[in-house]
């Protein structure tokens, strides 16, 4: 019923000699939530990275295969990384807030964008904290650092702060690993809420996290795709033993 | 028993661990407060307005130390306009963007050993390179140059090291919005960076401001008539001038005085760059703080 929007052909990425994700395929539709699962060290990280390309700041490392997002492939010679990166928003294991105002934080990706318009800016920090669900949290004090917030508030003024710039496509790297149960409970309302806009692609450990919020799972395991298929049917009936296995804590 | 025996035991060594330190605290308290008393009650008497204002007088045997105190602040303002600068870029460059190689291992490498090398042999580099091969003669410009060189490795190093701790996370989310790697320097690494590289910085200066070699052979003068007109004149400095009175003067004891009074002004120079480094990055974090 979706178009894809992320299309993945015969990828592998290369850290030195070692081969960290072989030969993966997979389509990603857009307005749905793929969560990505499997044990630690398995590539999960390192394939979301691909699709913005954060891992070319690692040094010593390589792809082969294809990545296209809005049918245009990403690794292709001609590509900015910059613009690419505008489409292509990320959320971080860790909550990073820049040490500024909480204002500056949302605002950062338009300054950086050019726009100077300040009723625009200040439009839009309200339009992003709103989807992020701290509009109401933060409204009165939008000038104070944003290292004052709790941890979890921390974590949706980051996701605030990608939605800013409007990108197609919402990367989320285990966003509540580091918070507390109902941290994430919000978080997650949040990431449900906004696949209504935005295509969101998660990383997490939390198998319970993945049968909750995604529309497709996906399970990665040494680096290869071992399954991909609805979440419902992931977790009742998975197609591969294997994938039992994991999603039933008899290993990972 | 045994018990009690143990944490007696326990005690005793902490007693004797904290005292060594303690001991060593206190030996290097006791040599700092040795060398102010000495400096200052051996200067106290001539140190007056005069003393910094006039020129000397009757073969520097009378008189101030104006020129000495110009002539060391105009060297150390030409060095910190060769070496704030292009150390800072050195820095940015390096941590910020150049790949991590055999070739950028060998670099730092030499960096951090041109900074033990000894300031005569930047003395007299500096004489082969500013005064007889690019003409300056011996100058302000010779000496603030060569003192510049001489101070690079440390700037380069200080603020190598204040960029290293920026964490790398505000690299990567600002990366991340679409910023550009300079803009991502600009906006959200050097901001913070800031403080530690110019206290680092600051102190390199003040190293260099009490330096004698690198301007023994570059510009300083035994002694002159009167303030230095160009940057290209010969200058008096406070270093040297410290030297000279202590042990080349041909009226040696009656000099003494105006040589503690000397070291005094700049044992007081230095130590005011040290604090306004450490003034400055206080105010800096609390900025950022806020």
């Amino acid at each position: 019923m979706n178009s894809k929007i992320v299309s993945i052909k015969d990828f592998s990425f290369y850290y030195g000699q070692n081969k960290c994700l072989k030969n993966i395929s997979l389509d990603i539709a857009a307005r749905e939530v793929t969560s990505i699962i499997g044990p630690s060290g398995c590539g999960k990280s390192t394939l979301l990275r691909c699709f913005n390309r954060m891992n070319d700041l690692i040094p010593n490392t390589r792809v082969e295969g294809t990545i296209h997002i809005d049918e245009k492939n990403i690794y292709a010679a001609d590509v900015d990384v910059v613009d690419l990166r505008r489409k292509v928003g990320m959320v971080f294991q860790r909550p990073n807030p820049f040490p500024k105002s909480i204002f500056e934080n949302v605002a950062y990706g338009l300054r950086i964008n050019g726009v100077k318009n300040k009723e625009f800016i200040a439009d839009k920090i309200e339009k992003g904290l709103i989807n992020a669900g701290l509009w109401n949290e933060v409204k009165d004090r939008l000038r104070d650092n944003a290292l004052r917030l709790s941890g979890g508030q921390q974590q949706r003024l980051c996701v605030a702060r990608a939605l800013a710039i409007e990108p197609e496509v919402v990367l989320m790297d285990e966003p509540a690993s580091a918070l507390d149960p109902i941290a994430t409970a919000k978080l997650e309302e949040l990431i449900v809420e906004l696949k209504k806009k935005y295509t969101i692609v998660i990383v997490t450990h939390n198998m319970q996290q993945a049968a909750r919020i995604s529309d497709i799972t996906v399970f990665l395991m040494q680096g290869e795709l071992i399954e991909r298929g609805k979440t419902s049917e992931i977790f009742t009936r998975p197609s591969k033993k294997i994938t039992e296995e994991y999603i039933t804590g008899r290993f990972g | 028993m045994n018990l009690s025996k143990r944490s007696q035991k326990k005690f005793f060594e902490q007693f004797f661990g904290f005292g060594f330190l303690r001991l060593c605290m206190l030996a290097i308290i006791v040599i700092l407060v040795i060398i102010f008393y000495d400096i200052i009650s051996k200067s106290w008497g001539v140190i007056s307005w005069e003393f910094l204002t006039q020129l000397p007088r009757k073969g520097m045997t009378e008189g101030g130390i104006l020129p000495t105190i110009v002539g060391t602040v105009l060297v150390t303002i030409i060095t910190a306009v060769l070496s704030v600068p292009l150390g800072m870029g050195c820095a940015i460059y390096l941590n910020e963007y150049a790949k991590v190689n055999k070739l950028t291992r060998l670099i730092r490498i030499s960096i951090r050993n041109l900074s033990g090398v000894p300031s005569i042999v930047y003395g007299l580099f500096g004489v082969a390179l500013f005064v007889e091969m690019m003409h300056l003669g011996t100058c302000i410009l010779s000496s603030g140059l060569t003192l510049g060189l001489m101070t690079l490795p440390w700037t380069i190093t200080a603020s190598e090291e204040a960029l290293k701790g920026v964490p790398m996370s505000y690299r990567e989310g600002s990366l991340a919005l679409g910023a550009t790697q300079w803009q991502t320097i600009r906006t959200n690494v050097l901001p913070y960076a800031i403080p530690g590289m110019l206290t680092g910085t600051i102190l390199g200066l003040a190293r260099a401001a009490g330096e004698t070699a690198p301007i023994l052979f570059t510009g300083a003068a035994f002694s002159l008539p009167g303030l230095p007109k160009s940057l290209f004149d010969q200058f008096m400095a406070m270093p040297y001038h410290l030297y000279i009175m202590s042990t080349q003067h041909h009226a040696i004891v009656k000099v003494r005085p105006i040589a503690y009074g000397t070291a005094l002004v700049l044992v007081s120079i230095v130590f005011l760059m040290n604090l306004s480094a450490i003034i400055l990055r206080y105010h800096l974090r609390k900025a950022r703080q806020e």
